[in-house]
């Protein structure tokens, strides 16, 4: 449903169960398509990030870097470089059914979209994990 | 009034400025799992002049489903 897609307000049990939205770091960094890699390595140095978003003017999500894309040369564009189409789930997913997924398919982290690709940030297994683990405890 | 389509900004609008009624048509079993806020249930089934006559009709009511089909 388009409402639960973009995060708005429900209520009743299942708007308690968590969601990715309650987990995904809105910090994930992004840059546009003529930004160099050089740059964008640049402003990751010093975070924890090795994944950057790749968006238009408009905040769709275009593509990512991460993994070899960062072994291009610094004068590289992003959108020369970048994976396109990167997988993505919405914000209002079952956590815990998304969890699974990733674990089964040995992926660290998505990109969380609304229903019209415009990027919201990025759910980490790791964060996922936690976040269930906490709540069955 | 002839019913539209509209989409959530639209929505919200309506709730935030014309004090819409917004109205789940889905089965109650559905709608106790989880509705849009402030949504009231009127199952589709159950709808006809008698279980809507009491719906405030001087503001706009907003009925919905789990999408558009």
């Amino acid at each position: 449903m388009d409402w639960l897609a973009f995060a708005l307000p429900t209520e009743g049990p299942d708007a308690e169960k968590p969601r990715a939205s309650d987990v995904l770091r809105r910090d994930v960094p992004t840059c546009r398509l003529d930004d160099s890699i050089g740059d964008v390595q640049s402003r990751l140095e010093g975070t924890d990030w090795a994944v950057c978003g790749v968006i238009n003017e408009q905040n769709i999500l275009l593509g990512m870097l991460r993994g070899k894309c960062w072994d291009a040369p610094p004068d590289a564009m992003a959108g020369d470089v970048m994976r396109e189409g990167p997988s993505t789930i919405r914000p209002n997913e079952d956590l815990a059914a998304v969890s699974g997924r990733m674990q089964k398919r040995n992926v660290t982290a998505l990109f969380v979209t609304s229903s019209d690709g415009r990027l919201i940030g990025l759910l980490r297994r790791e964060d996922a994990e936690e976040a269930l683990r906490n709540t069955r405890s | 009034m002839m019913p539209a389509v509209i989409d959530r900004s639209e929505v919200r609008r309506l709730m935030a400025e014309e004090n819409a009624l917004l109205i789940e048509v889905l089965p109650a079993v559905d709608y106790d799992a989880e509705h849009i806020m402030g949504a009231i249930n009127l199952p589709i089934k159950e709808l006809n002049a008698q279980t809507t006559a009491h719906l405030d009709k001087h503001h706009p009511l907003i009925v919905y489903c789990w999408d558009m089909q």
